[in-house]
């Protein structure tokens, strides 16, 4: 079995841990949890495997580089990261719930990564060479993975927020989801986590830039954008950690948050061009 | 749950002072050290930023007239949008956020330090009040043995501890992670040495590029943003350049320059540099940034008529060059010389000009009659070329990368302690009464008060367990 057939056993592993966790969510008896939590769990697995094998399968061909250089790989990488940082709050927090949310997401994300992009290993362009592009890549994102959680648990709290105004029914979908202060500290959290991996990531970055172009700072549109996250999220915790916003308004910001992550991940390469248009 | 449990107090809004009291000069410090002031600037830096992403920077006039057409053309020039980063308004935001950054840091700076270094060591009945979480218990036991099961349970618990011997009480005071209350401060000083870094680098520095052909030596740089250039104090020569395909495709796998350090025409130094690895000299880098042909080269071509016979000399022509044949009312010129035209073989890119009508076309090495096709009294054959290629460097001197590592490295130690160290105080008093023993435990933390409860209340058991034997 090669690396693609690794990663459809990995789409369909999130699809119906999808379906468990929202079976979980509708019966809430433990067995069902356990099944969902193995079944992603498995495609964690699946997934890594499949990423290691893709690293091989690049040696073999001649052109032998981490998996995280263009679209298809960093895409990928993406959704591993959302998955595999939910399953770790998961097991943290004991709160089977959330899964109903982030699984489908990770499921989304490797499912238009296999329509949209080409899964063909190219070789690396010459700016690409370096053992920065590991820790480069890494860091930001798994800084991503942390921000789309904080993204998903500020919807859901939008969400919830809007219902319990209007005088939520006990048994509503929504009841079966975790209460507001826990899904707000689950924000704050995601972004504690995120937010020093985006530094680390930024730095990195600008580390290589120096090495590889001369200048750690050129206000390329990808690098103005990663910046543009840094403030937001930096916005967000001063106005969390010493003016004490809490709940909607930390939700909408972090929400916004996550807005520019997905452009700067995905937006800058499309709609404008610059130095950095691998991925 | 949240993410500080005691909630810093701005300063600025102590009672001590009524409002209407207040001078004006007293109302600007104020509102340039507030946290309102830092997030409005955060949040406004966010979206001016998006402008120059949005619109090209550092383009030709005429690129924006092209583009934006007169009137936004010249909105943007009034505004510096087209070179935005670098624009009075924004580095003015940028200083005053500096600004910011060290009035807010300097007025909380004593607080926190107090926190910090001055905890009570004893456990007062205000304290005890105060305290977010806490608990006690009284147990017939002797003093002395609640005070050995007290020692043990918070040892085991939470490691090192002082005790403090007071008239009729001990208490044993627990100080964890104090250091956690510095990471906003660290972060905030790294921020300082990143804008003076790059302040430093900035003035004292400079960056150029120069196209260094095959076999030509250069010992000065023009500058980029400046019409400048840098004296180096050495000479540099481009010695060999050379672009490494992967195996059947146009991709570029690597491409490299040969290069020679000459001092007083002494070869003092050779180095091969590709992309991700320069060449170092003087602390001046040398980054192997781009690659072309040289205007030096050129190709030579046969003129032949449709039948296929030569019709008149061969021409060697430079890229760029207008040029005209024997029997054909066109203009010729050569648009590129293609070094790797796929298959290994050579190709040019020229552009016939007839009347009005400007018309391109290809010649490829491998395939001499492919022109012929074009229709017209000529066509041509490539018969030789010689290409010059030139390599494209980059050379930057930055004295003030240094610091901005120094920053680096100081942010992220900034960023461990605001996030991943938390400042965590228990207090367990040992009462001696006459009757029986109180023994009172309280704590605070200034993040993760779920996980510090956790461990409180597990300890408080534990207390309340040993006091039973």
């Amino acid at each position: 079995m090669d690396s693609s057939t690794f990663h459809i056993l990995a789409t369909f592993f999130y699809l119906f841990a999808t379906f468990f966790y929202v079976a979980y969510l509708a019966f809430r008896t433990r067995g069902v949890g356990r099944v969902a939590t193995s079944v992603a769990a498995a495609g964690v697995v699946v997934h890594t495997v499949g990423k290691g094998l893709r690293w091989v399968e690049s040696y073999r061909l001649g052109i032998g580089h981490a998996p995280l250089s263009n679209m298809y790989e960093s895409m990928s990488f993406f959704a591993l990261c959302v998955m595999a940082g939910y399953l770790l709050l998961e097991w943290k927090f004991r709160q089977k719930t959330l899964g109903a949310v982030v699984a489908p997401i990770a499921f989304i994300i490797l499912a238009a990564n296999a329509l949209f992009f080409p899964d063909e290993i190219r070789p690396l362009v010459p700016a690409l060479q370096s053992d920065w592009l590991l820790y480069h890549v890494i860091t930001s994102f798994v800084s991503y993975g942390a921000f789309a959680v904080s993204f998903g648990v500020s919807a859901l709290y939008l969400v919830k927020a809007k219902a319990e105004e209007r005088g939520m029914k006990k048994d509503s979908l929504l009841a079966l989801f975790p209460d507001l202060k826990f899904l707000d500290e689950i924000n704050y959290k995601s972004i504690a986590v995120g937010f020093p991996l985006l530094s680390l990531g930024i730095i990195t970055g600008a580390a290589w830039a120096n090495y590889a172009w001369g200048t750690y700072w050129s206000w390329d549109p990808k690098e103005t954008w990663s910046l543009i996250t840094w403030f937001i999220y930096a916005a967000y915790l001063h106005a969390r950690l010493t003016r004490g916003w809490q709940g909607k308004k930390t939700a909408v910001l972090s929400i916004v948050g996550f807005a520019a992550v997905l452009f700067t991940y995905v937006g800058v390469n499309y709609l404008i061009s610059g130095l950095h248009s691998y991925a | 749950m949240n993410g500080k449990s005691e909630k810093m107090k701005d300063p600025s809004s102590s009672k001590a002072q009524p409002r209407g009291e207040k001078g004006f000069l007293t109302t600007v410090f104020d509102s340039l050290a507030s946290v309102t002031l830092a997030i409005t600037l955060l949040i406004i830096l966010a979206l001016t930023s998006i402008l120059g992403t949005l619109i090209i920077q550092n383009a030709r006039p005429d690129q924006y007239l092209q583009k934006y057409g007169p009137g936004l053309a010249r909105v943007f020039h009034f505004l510096a949008l087209d070179d935005m980063y670098r624009s009075w308004w924004f580095l003015s935001l940028l200083v005053l956020l500096l600004i910011n950054i060290i009035l807010c840091s300097t007025k909380r700076f004593p607080r926190t330090w107090k926190t910090m270094t001055q905890s009570p060591e004893v456990l007062d009945e205000g304290l005890f009040a105060r305290s977010k979480f806490k608990g006690s218990v009284r147990r017939k036991v002797s003093p002395e043995e609640a005070v050995k099961s007290a020692r043990e349970v918070l040892k085991n618990n939470y490691g090192k501890l002082r005790e403090t011997r007071g008239p009729g009480s001990v208490t044993f005071f627990v100080d964890k992670g104090r250091f956690g209350r510095m990471g906003a401060y660290v972060v905030h000083l790294s921020i300082l040495l990143l804008a003076l870094g790059a302040l430093y680098g900035g003035v004292m520095g400079f960056k150029g590029f120069v196209a260094l052909a095959e076999g030509q030596t250069v010992d000065r740089v023009p500058l980029r943003n400046r019409p400048a250039a840098i004296k180096l104090g050495f000479s540099i020569r481009c010695d060999d350049f050379q672009v490494v395909y992967y195996p059947g495709t146009m991709q570029p796998k690597d491409y490299y320059s040969d290069l020679t350090i000459l001092r007083d025409g002494q070869e003092v130094l050779k180095k091969r540099i590709e992309v991700n690895h320069p060449l170092i000299v003087d602390g001046i880098y040398f980054y192997q940034s781009s690659y072309g042909i040289d205007r030096g080269s050129n190709v030579t071509l046969q003129v032949l008529d449709p039948a296929g016979k030569i019709s008149g000399p061969a021409v060697t022509v430079h890229p760029g060059q207008r040029f005209r044949v024997m029997g054909d009312p066109s203009f010729y010129v050569l648009q590129e010389i293609i070094p790797n035209a796929g298959g290994g073989q050579t190709g040019a890119r020229l552009a016939q000009i007839l009347g009005g009508s400007n018309r391109e076309f290809f010649l490829l090495s491998d395939t001499p009659e492919r022109d012929r096709m074009r229709g017209g009294p000529v066509y041509f054959r490539i018969q030789d070329m010689d290409i010059v290629e030139y390599t494209g460097l980059q050379v930057a001197w930055d004295p003030g990368v240094p610091i901005i590592w120094a920053a680096c490295f100081v942010m992220i130690l900034g960023l461990y302690l605001a996030f991943f160290v938390v400042h965590q105080r228990v207090w367990v008093k040992v009462e001696m009464d006459p009757d029986e023993t109180a023994v009172l435990m309280a704590g605070t933390t200034n993040r993760n008060p779920a996980s510090f409860e956790k461990a409180f209340e597990n300890t408080l058991s534990q207390l309340k367990e040993s006091l039973k034997r």
